[in-house]
This record gives C-alpha cells, structure tokens and sequence, in this order.
C-alpha cells in the first residue's frame, strides 16, 4: 500500500503543550471567570457533579452499535425524554439533535413530510417573526422553502393583522420564540396559535429561551406542536467555546411517527426494565440527522441537572432568572432606553438611543469593567440592540456591581467619548482588527516555501 | 438542590424595588389558565444522592477499553492532556468567541485546529468545526448541489451505512435526489462523467478506494473520511484533488461516549471558501499589531445572512475540536503516522488468520465470513466485531443492500487500532 509522504506537524513535547493549553484558557473568558449575560445564550453555572458524572468511564468507553452492553446509556436517553415530555407538556422527545439549529431542522424536516403525507404539496411557506433567532429562516431555506417575516407591534407582540395577511394555505409553519428575542412573553399567545391552526399549519416554538418558563408553563398546553430545547441553555450542560450542546425536540402525539430512529423503548423485565433500541419507526421517519442517539455527555449533564433541582428547583429557577432580569432592566433603564417598557421575562433589550456612542464601544469598554458583553446587535429591529441575560445564578451583588458599571459608561458616552476609541485596554488584546480580518482572510498559517494551491 | 445564590432578603429588596409583592407578578402577561405548580419529575435530591444514582446506572452498562468494532466510532487511546482541555474553564464554560478580546484561547485554538486538519488533509482550508462526521457529509452535499447547481448526487454504496441515511434525510428536505453506485469486489464501481459523486476512503469495509479514478470520472468530487488517523499513512485526499474532505474527529482525543461526541471535519479549496458552512476563525491583528484571531467570513452565516445564508449551523463542537488539535499536537506528524501503521499492522496480523471476503486492498478494517462466539470476546473484555445486520440502512432492505455491496448480513467487520498490544492480538487470535 502506498505511504504518504511526512506530515509536516510539530510534535509539542507535553509539558509546554499543557501550558500553552492553560495559558490559552486563561486568555479566554468563561462563565467561572464572572458574569457572562449573552442574551438568548443562557450562561448559567455549570455544576460540578454534571462533570464527575459525565467522566464515568461506563459512559465514556461505550461502543454505539452494542446497545446490549449499554442499558444504563439506554435508561438515561430514556428517562430524560421523560423529563423532557413532562417539562415540555409534549408526547414524545428525540434527543438526536447536536444543537438547537439541529433541532430546527429537524423539526421543519418533520414539517415537509407530514405536509407531504397529507398530500398538501402547496404548503411552501415558512413564516417567522422579525424577531427571530437567524437559525430560524436558515433552517427553512435549507428545506428550499420561501421564508415570509412577520412583524411585530409597539408592544413587541406579533402583528396580529400581518400575521392574518402572511398565513395561508401555503404555510407550513409559523416558527415563534417564546418568550421571544425582546425577552417578552406575547401578550395574545393563544390568538397567535389559534390563527396559524386554523390556517391549517403547525405552531414551532423555538425553545431557546426556555429558561424563563419551565415548571411554570408548558409549550405543549398553549398549543404548540412541536419545540427544540437546548440542553447546553436551559439544562445546564456546558456550552464548550461553542459546542457540542444539545437540542433534543418535543412533539405532539401526530407528530411522533415522523422522529428520527431509532427511538427508545422499555420494557418490564419482572422487577426491573429492559431498555433497547427501536427501529420500528424507520418507514415514518425522517431518517437520521446524525449517526447515533444525540451528544450524550450533554444529555448525562440533562439528566443530572433536573434530578438535583427537581419540581421545586426548576420552577425556581425560572422564577430567579426572571427576577433577576427584571430588577437589572429597572436599575438600566434609569439611563438606557427599552424601547419595550414591560415586564420582561429572562433577558431584556437595550437600544443604543440616547447613548454618546455606539452599541459595540460600549461592548468593548465593558470589558474592562470586568464582566463579559451582552449580546449585541440582536434582535435586529431593535437599534443598536443591547441584549441581556443574567440568568437565576448570578447574585444580586454582581447584577448591582454590573448595572453601576453599565450606568458609568453611559454617563462616560456623554462626558468623554474619547475615551471609548482606546477600549478595551485590560483584555489580553487590544481591540481586534475585524476588517482587515476579512478584507484578506488568514485562515491557515503560511510557510516560507508553501506552494499555492490552486 | 439548586444553584440560586439570593438569600430570603435579596430576594425581598428586589421585589422590593420592582415594587411587586410577589414574583407571580412578573408572569401576568401568561394566561393564568395555562400555568401548572408543578411538572412532576419528582423531588429534588441532593448531589450524594445524583452522584449515587448515576453510579448506579452507569454500572448497567459494560465497559470496553479494546474494541475490534469500529464502523464509524474507533478507539484509539485518549491521551490524558485530552482530558486536561475539557477541565479548563476558559475554554469549557465558555461559547462562541462573538467577542475576540475575551475569547483569544478559543479563537487560537481553533485556527490551530483549522491549520492541523488542513495539514493532515492536504487541503487548502478547514472550517472550526460541525457537529459529526456524517451530518458534515450532508452538508457538504448541499453545499456541492450550489456550487454545480445539479440536483443530483451520487453515493457510493461503501459510504458508511449510517452517514448514508443520514445525508438522505438532508437531501430530501432540499429536495435532493440520490442514487447509490454499487460495489464490485469491495470497491465502487465508478461510473463515467459524474457531476458529484460522494466516496469514502477507506470505504465502510475498510477498502482503499481509488480515488484518483474517482477524480478523473467526476467534476465535483466530495471524499468522505471515517477515521482521520487513517490518512496520516495513507494518500491523503487533497493529493487526489478532492473538492471538499468530511471526516469525524472523534478518533482524535475524544471518547467513544455512546457515539454521542461526534465532532465534523469539513475541508475545502479556497476557491469554496464562501460557499462553505461552519465558522471560520481567521489571524489578524489589534490595534497595537499583536497578532490575534477572530471570526472571519461571517457573512456566509445564519445570524447575518438569515435565510440566505449557507447553512444554518451555530453552535457546533468547539471543545471537542480544541481536545482533537491536542491530540494531533501531542503526537505530531511522525507520531500520527506511527499509531496509524499500528492499527493498520494489527489489521493485516488479523488478516493472516481470517480471511477477508474480498480480495481487495483494505486498511484497517475488513468483512469476513466468520463464526464467532461474540459472548466469549465480551468475557474477555474485548468488544466483538460488528455484525454488518446491526448496520444496514434502514431505507433498504437487506436483499437491496446485499446486491449493492456484495456483502451478507452475516459477515463480521473487522476493526484495529493501535490499542491492541501484542499480547491482545494473541488473545484475539486465540478467540478466532
């Protein structure tokens, strides 16, 4: 057999690979280095003991394809889509997608095909608020459908009238985040579902902010069909400098057929349960999105988390991360502009009105105050968007620490906006060149005697 | 138990200044007759107890550290700096570097990631990463089906079975068509004048597929990689002019995990660069010109360019692509290469005493017709091989998958890493 050639890769002896790691991490700011209230991206703590569980080598030494020797793999998948249905008030979870856009196009997979058996072929539509997440419409297109935004009022609720005017009988679905992007439970939810129903279409609900609601109300009583979940959000899980997360997805009964295989199933076995894999959906479903059963650490992590909150716990949760908005959103708007004066649900929105400066120097002088920025820019039909989420664990020490900081800059905008062009100064760079990153893109280290690949 | 830090009084002095009595207040805008008091997962327990319980299930399941299954998941050793990656705070509870300043760890580690997997590849460029081997196949299937503008691909039947099923899930949401090319002797049967085609090398039975003549018969060539390991021996894809490279990185550092930590290597030429899907991290400078890194060609992504965008990716697998650039990094080049020749020899002492059903060049795994005990392997702490019905895509029947490869559903595939000492082969050989 023919041998390659050398590879040209250095080997790094360990002891200086160890401390380029560290020293790279330090460089790297992290929900345990303070506060991180990315908005719509949950930065919650991430507990220890999800961590001591996931390295159990009877988890981490488990070969896919012999589910005989995994059962307690098997229980686990089992009994979080358990948790997931109750949580959820959905009939049945498939914990197979990787991430929450993975979940949304699963999700609208189903939706094709479900069309597609009902034999209405005209249904070609996907609608969207402005509002939403950019996953959402991407998701739709991949599926080659037209994608139709729908507006929101002053009060940040859907457009009844132009949600009337986009729905059809060439909706496939109405894709809502709820509480959505502004951070604002809609004030008319039941109107908005019954009206994409009666139009014969499916009600999505994008469960990236689900951290506001679980144990106080479920998706699947005000009517949505189906839902993705982000395990690395609402759960816990840690979200890795971006992945693997996970995005497990609920349905209604008539949907269930139509979930990736295999499913789980469990059988008595006299005193105990047999847990296996189930095929039996193949025909119904819409295949497989990834080789296997979903990101399993992170669904270890799931599992956990609910275990030790429980009832009680998760309903706090949502209650502390809302609280915690809130009181944040009072203590800003003393300065800030909300351009939607209500009661916010787990993040809030901050436009750039009324500042001295734009939205990003604000980002960047944050940082030398200490805490990581919100996120920014989004939603976009706010401008300038601030948008914050403090989530439940987060003390009220840091939120007050954090909103005199942010009160400071707003003042400084005003006063001395020079000094925003020098920001940030404390980080381990100064501020980063994106435009020249772009304008000629280095992706790949040159070698002196590398050869232009044509 | 819960991780909300507010005592009873933090609690009071900020309801206090919301003016609210209570914090139901903040949840008027939901419809009262929807709200429940509970969800009914059960009590909260306490971390000994989590800690005791999960335990507990975790000793349902039986273990493996020498596996002859492979078949998409591989286990080569997981070095321990590996581990020391997934510890590290800056990069484990972080997320996506939207900020460069505060995010230099990730941003470097991932453009040294992209530099490394492009090296090994020989490919001009490698995104930071998607979710698995075989949904970064899918991807790189719609992404050919842009390019070319042709609504049709053709598979090779040696892809793995279960990234088959899985790119046609995509393909037929994007309305897609796929048509599968059969196997002859172990080896696709390479028609002429393809538009895309889609190969694996080696393919699911461990066979070293000519891809030069795959090149020769298509104009946009996607190569499809089950095990990165596998290339620093053999000819890597980019010498062969390969359009885009997919590959899982699971082998590289990161653990088996039930098949549920998968991490997506995507490769293309630079000339597909804005076609490609994923983040891209880019080396640039601040504002004092210290080189640094951030997110570069974010124009082609989902939170900028919304539905017209090239995927709708975001989070990704960040982590376990740092854990594969520590792998590659500790072992280097040479090091590479060596547990590469070992899975490969180990394969070929196998092969001395079982007979492949083909008589074609394999690599490190390979089908054979055997009668095995799979109990005994178990009792020996050695997982079986896998038997080709536990893999047969669900969307053939197993009269249609046998006519496209050739191969029963009896048959055994064979796999080797370099896990396998001497004294293990002997154990193994022993068994067969």
């Amino acid at each position: 057999m023919q041998k390659r050639e050398k590879i040209d890769i250095e080997k790094v002896p360990e002891r200086e690979l160890v401390k380029e790691l560290y020293t790279a991490s330090k460089a790297n700011w992290g929900v345990d280095d303070g506060f991180y209230p990315l908005g719509s991206c949950t930065m919650k703590y991430n507990p220890r003991i999800n961590e001591k569980i996931a390295s159990f080598r009877e988890f981490t030494f488990l070969h896919p394809l012999y589910e005989e020797f995994a059962q307690g793999a098997l229980q686990i998948m089992f009994e979080l889509e358990e948790f997931l249905c109750k949580i959820t008030g959905m009939d049945a979870v498939s914990l197979h997608p990787a991430a929450g856009a993975h979940g949304e196009l699963l999700a609208l997979q189903i939706a094709k095909k479900y069309f597609i058996e009902k034999k209405e072929f005209q249904r070609k539509c996907v609608l969207v608020p402005d509002s939403a997440h950019g996953t959402n419409p991407a998701s739709a297109s991949m599926g080659k459908f037209q994608v139709k935004e729908v507006k929101s009022d002053t009060r940040g609720n859907v457009d009844i009238e132009d949600l009337k005017s986009k729905l059809g009988d060439d909706t496939v679905a109405f894709m809502v985040t709820y509480p959505n992007t502004l951070g604002l439970a809609d004030e008319n939810i039941e109107k908005v579902i019954e009206l994409v129903h009666s139009a014969g279409a499916l009600v999505y609900l994008d469960g990236a902010n689900l951290n506001a609601i679980v144990g106080l109300v479920r998706p699947g009583d005000l009517g949505f069909d189906f839902v993705h979940l982000n395990l690395h959000k609402t759960f816990s899980t840690p979200h890795g400098g971006g992945g693997p997360g996970g995005g497990a997805v609920a349905v209604k009964k008539f949907l269930e057929k139509y979930l990736p295989y295999p499913r789980i199933e469990r059988k008595h076995n006299e005193n105990s349960f047999l847990y296996r894999l189930d095929f039996s959906n193949a025909e119904s479903s819409v295949g497989k999105i990834e080789s296997f059963y979903g990101n399993f650490p992170a669904i270890l992590r799931a599992w956990a988390y609910i275990k030790l909150l429980g009832d009680e716990g998760l309903r706090k949760t949502s209650q502390i991360a809302v609280l915690n908005a809130n009181y944040l959103a009072k203590r800003l708007s003393e300065k800030y502009h909300i351009p939607y004066k209500r009661k916010c649900k787990h993040e809030f929105v901050l436009s750039e009105v009324g500042l001295g400066v734009k939205t990003e120097d604000i980002a960047k002088a944050i940082q030398d105050e200490g805490f990581h920025p919100p996120t920014i820019y989004f939603p976009i039909i706010v401008r300038g968007a601030i948008m914050i989420e403090p989530t439940e664990t987060e003390t009220k020490e840091t939120l007050d620490r954090f909103a005199s900081a942010m009160l400071k800059l707003f003042d400084l905008s005003h006063q001395n906006p020079e000094y925003f062009e020098r920001v940030p100064q404390k980080q381990f760079v100064k501020r980063v060149d994106i435009v020249k990153a772009n304008r000629e893109p280095i992706y790949r280290k040159m070698k002196s005697n590398q050869k232009k690949a044509d | 138990m819960d991780f909300v830090p507010h005592t009873d009084q933090d609690i009071k002095a900020m309801m206090d200044f919301l003016g609210i009595k209570s914090i139901d207040e903040l949840f008027d805008d939901i419809p009262d007759k929807f709200k429940i008091s509970s969800v009914g997962v059960g009590e909260g327990k306490s971390e000994l107890e989590v800690f005791r319980e999960a335990l507990s299930i975790a000793h349902k399941n039986k273990y493996f550290l020498l596996s002859l299954a492979g078949c998409g998941v591989y286990f080569h050793y997981v070095p321990a700096v590996c581990d020391f990656v997934s510890s590290l705070p800056g990069f484990f509870t972080s997320y996506t570097p939207y900020q460069a300043e505060m995010s230099q760890g990730v941003l470097r580690f991932l453009f040294e990631y992209q530099n490394a997997v492009a090296e090994l590849f020989d490919m001009d460029v490698s995104n930071a990463g998607m979710y698995g081997g075989a949904s970064a196949l899918a991807e790189a299937c719609l992404m050919a089906s842009r390019i070319t503008r042709k609504n049709k691909i053709y598979v090779s039947a040696g892809v793995n079975p279960m990234w088959l099923e899985t790119i046609r899930s995509y393909i037929d949401y994007a309305d897609i068509d796929i048509e599968l090319i059969p196997l002859k002797n172990g080896r696709t049967t390479i028609p002429n004048r393809l538009d895309i085609l889609v190969i694996q090398y080696p393919n699911f039975l461990g066979v070293v597929e000519d891809l030069e003549l795959a090149r020769q018969n298509s104009s946009f060539l996607i190569v499809a990689v089950p095990d990165p390991i596998d290339i620093a021996y053999l000819v890597p894809p980019g010498k062969f002019n390969a359009d885009i490279v997919v590959s899982e990185g699971q082998p590289l550092g990161n653990y088996p995990f039930f098949g549920g930590s998968t991490l997506g290597i995507f490769l293309t030429k630079k000339d597909f660069i804005r076609s490609m899907p994923g983040r891209l991290i880019g080396e640039t400078v601040d504002k004092e010109g210290k080189t640094c890194y951030a997110m570069i060609l974010q124009t082609r992504e989902q939170h900028i360019r919304r539905e017209k965008a090239v995927s709708n990716i975001c989070t990704a697998t960040t982590l376990l692509a740092i854990r594969a650039v520590t792998f590659i990094k500790y072992y280097g080049g040479d090091g590479l290469q060596k547990i590469s020749e070992l899975s490969f020899i180990n394969s070929l002492k196998l092969r001395e005493k079982v007979k492949p059903v083909f008589d074609s060049e394999y690599f490190k795994e390979f089908p054979a017709y055997v009668d095995i005990d799979e109990r005994s392997f178990a009792e020996e702490g050695i997982l079986p091989p896998v038997r080709v019905s536990r893999i047969i895509p669900k969307f053939l029947d197993e009269k249609e998958f046998e006519k496209l490869t050739q191969l029963e559903s009896s048959a055994y595939i064979f796999c080797t890493t370099e896990i396998f000492s001497e004294q293990d082969m002997k154990k193994v050989l022993s068994l067969l």
